[in-house]
């Protein structure tokens, strides 16, 4: 008994010395859940002998909050391209170094355009997602009223949720009125305003991930949500089915920053060049559902993966990406209370 | 005697010491602090801007969020009300059993505290899916209309609410029926009381301590609701949590929160002092 106790303890001692080894590298990263592929982690933690550890956040805003006291904890993070910008604003992020990327050369930056920062001067475009409608093709019947006016259709009453994120919700009624979905033009918002009062009559609620759950429980028939969250629920249920509504969409641009503060920059760049290796964005890309706009990565995926996470030109040139509108935000925010708060 | 009772207050203080400091340090410090951050500007990117203002608490008493404080107060009060009409009958019959029963029936009112909280959530949606019993039955019965949903409305949002308080009713009742002479309720009947009579004359002031303390241990939380009505309420439903959230997540308008944190204190702390002054008046009446 005593020698197994000595035995323990002296292996717990070499694993403790280990973990403080100096060679080994730390990389901190601060991700979403569930988006990057775990393989790929830990073959970048054998390839470069070092230890990635990740850290989670559930919103942009938690993210900010937490970096804001907690600067110079992280190497990489995951913020949306509006919150990257906000980031930037606060001289938190690192201006990025491209000569140190060989692989960031063949990024398609056409999304990166629409984005405050059109050409990879903070952030680096990872996942592009895009805003629509998911829906049950079998407990509706028919495919879902290609536009954003399916939140008011009375065949959907109470069967049919709007994101709970302002921007998102009220970003859709500005498309459907067709405006831009970053307007703070007064008199557009106002009638976003009643537009969204119109639709609240006939949603079930407003719900983010929640809504998913329901989707699946067969609670609700449609939900707005992001594309990658069907093609993940496609596996389970092939009942399922996603549109882009024809009046354009918001679309999202998560990317890579490394902030200004980061303990381990060289690191963060060997990870963010390891990353963007084609075969890797491919794989990555394969895991996440969503797409990076990495030419080399895209040709080495099939044609019907590919359909799922990209939309077509059309939408494309109709679609915008949310940005951050400063103090305009203020706008959307009163908006946004006084929809939830008025009662019919 | 003077130094005696000197020597109690010493020990009084010193047996509170550890309580006081821990409310101190997590309850009064941090209130004073979000009392403070409601009164301080900011700006659209989340830092504070120096000076003061009063302009948040203008904004939470406009009048396009009376909806949603209304509901909030009346939400609980309700919950809490249904609660203890369920928690004096189960509490009385706890009391009652033998002690074998008893144990039992203990142990299935904390055994639900073994499931996450979230997750029981969860299985509510489960239960009143429109393809469940509940569901079915609800319509064969016409109390729905066959297209209808359980889920989303306020109405559910209190049958959750009243789900995961009903312990925190129970428990504080039961511990006060256990201290009651059930005898009491003998001799009332012998004196010419019903049933009824002696029931809500005798044990019903008898367990008073423990109904204040249940009341409060339901409303309390209920008014600080967020994630139920998050999940299972409509667009109707509303409370004053999801303002508190909206602002802190979504407007990174920390002093905003501040001040609704704030306001919902101020509707925490009232009825506490009111159920403090009836506590104190029923102690004077007995003596």
């Amino acid at each position: 008994m005593r020698k197994l106790f000595y035995l323990l303890l002296a292996a717990s001692l070499i694993l403790v010395l280990l973990s403080c080894s100096p060679q080994k590298r730390k990389l901190y990263i601060y991700n979403w859940s569930d988006y990057m592929n775990p393989d790929l982690m830990s073959e970048f933690e054998k390839r470069f002998n070092c230890t990635i550890i990740t850290d989670y956040f559930d919103s942009n805003e938690a993210m900010y909050a937490k970096l804001r006291v907690a600067d110079g904890s992280y190497d990489i993070i995951v913020p949306s391209s509006y919150m990257a910008a906000v980031m930037n604003h606060e001289k938190l992020l690192s201006k990025l170094d491209l000569s140190k990327f060989s692989n960031a050369r063949n990024m398609d930056l056409s999304y990166s355009a629409k984005t405050e920062d059109p050409h990879m001067e903070y952030s680096i475009p990872y996942a592009i997602s895009f805003t629509g409608l998911g829906y049950n093709r079998k407990r509706l019947g028919d495919p879902i009223e290609n536009s954003w006016n399916a939140f008011g259709n009375p065949a959907y009453f109470h069967k049919i949720t709007m994101l709970n994120d302002m921007r998102e919700a009220i970003g859709s009624a500005l498309k459907y009125l067709g405006y831009s979905l970053n307007s703070i033009d007064d008199k557009q918002l106002q009638e976003a305003k009643i537009q969204m009062l119109k639709w609240k009559k006939n949603i079930a609620a407003y719900q983010t991930d929640e809504a998913k759950s329901s989707l699946a429980y067969n609670i609700l028939y449609a939900i707005e949500c992001y594309n990658g969250d069907i093609i993940m629920m496609q596996e389970d249920n092939p009942d399922l089915d996603f549109v882009i509504p024809k009046e354009g969409t918001s679309i999202g641009v998560d990317t890579l920053v490394i902030p200004s503060n980061a303990p381990n920059p060289d690191l963060a760049y060997e990870f963010v060049n390891f990353i963007y290796e084609p075969e890797n964005c491919a794989n990555n890309m394969e895991y996440i559902g969503y797409l990076c706009p990495d030419k080399p990565a895209l040709s080495l995926l099939d044609k019907e993966f590919i359909s799922k996470i990209t939309i077509s030109e059309e939408l494309f040139s109709k679609s915008e990406v949310i940005r951050d509108l400063g103090y305009g935000n203020e706008k959307y925010v009163s908006i946004w209370e006084e929809i939830l708060a008025s009662s019919d | 005697m003077k130094s005696d009772s000197s020597k109690n207050k010493i020990t009084e203080i010193l047996i509170s010491a550890p309580t006081l400091s821990w409310l101190t340090v997590f309850f009064l410090i941090p209130t004073i602090m979000a009392i403070i951050m409601a009164l301080r500007p900011s700006n659209p990117y989340g830092d504070l801007l120096p000076g003061w203002t009063l302009e948040n608490f203008k904004t939470i008493f406009s009048p396009i969020y009376i909806s949603v404080v209304w509901r909030t107060i009346w939400v609980s009060i309700l919950s809490t009300i249904i609660c203890l009409l369920f928690s004096v009958p189960v509490g009385y019959y706890m009391a009652r059993l033998s002690e074998k029963f008893r144990k039992i029936i203990l142990f299935l009112v904390i055994v639900p505290f073994w499931t996450n909280f979230l997750i029981r959530i969860f299985a509510w949606k489960l239960i009143l899916n429109p393809d469940g019993l509940i569901h079915k039955t609800f319509v064969f019965l016409g109390i729905i209309p066959s297209g209808g949903s359980l889920i989303y409305n306020t109405g559910t949002v209190i049958l959750v609410i009243i789900y995961t308080y009903l312990p925190f009713a129970i428990l504080p009742i039961f511990a006060a029926a256990e201290r009651f002479d059930f005898k009491l309720l003998e001799a009332a009947r012998d004196l010419g009381a019903t049933r009824w009579l002696a029931f809500l004359h005798i044990f019903i002031p008898n367990i008073s301590k423990g109904l204040m303390a249940a009341a409060a241990m339901v409303l309390i939380p209920c008014l600080g609701s967020y994630v139920i009505p998050d999940l299972v309420g409509g667009t109707n439903s509303q409370m004053v949590g999801n303002l508190i959230a909206n602002q802190a997540f979504v407007a990174r308008n920390i002093p905003m929160a501040a001040a609704w944190s704030t306001l919902l204190m101020a509707m925490i702390l009232l009825p506490l002092g009111l159920i403090l002054c009836v506590k104190i008046l029923l102690d004077k009446n007995k003596d």
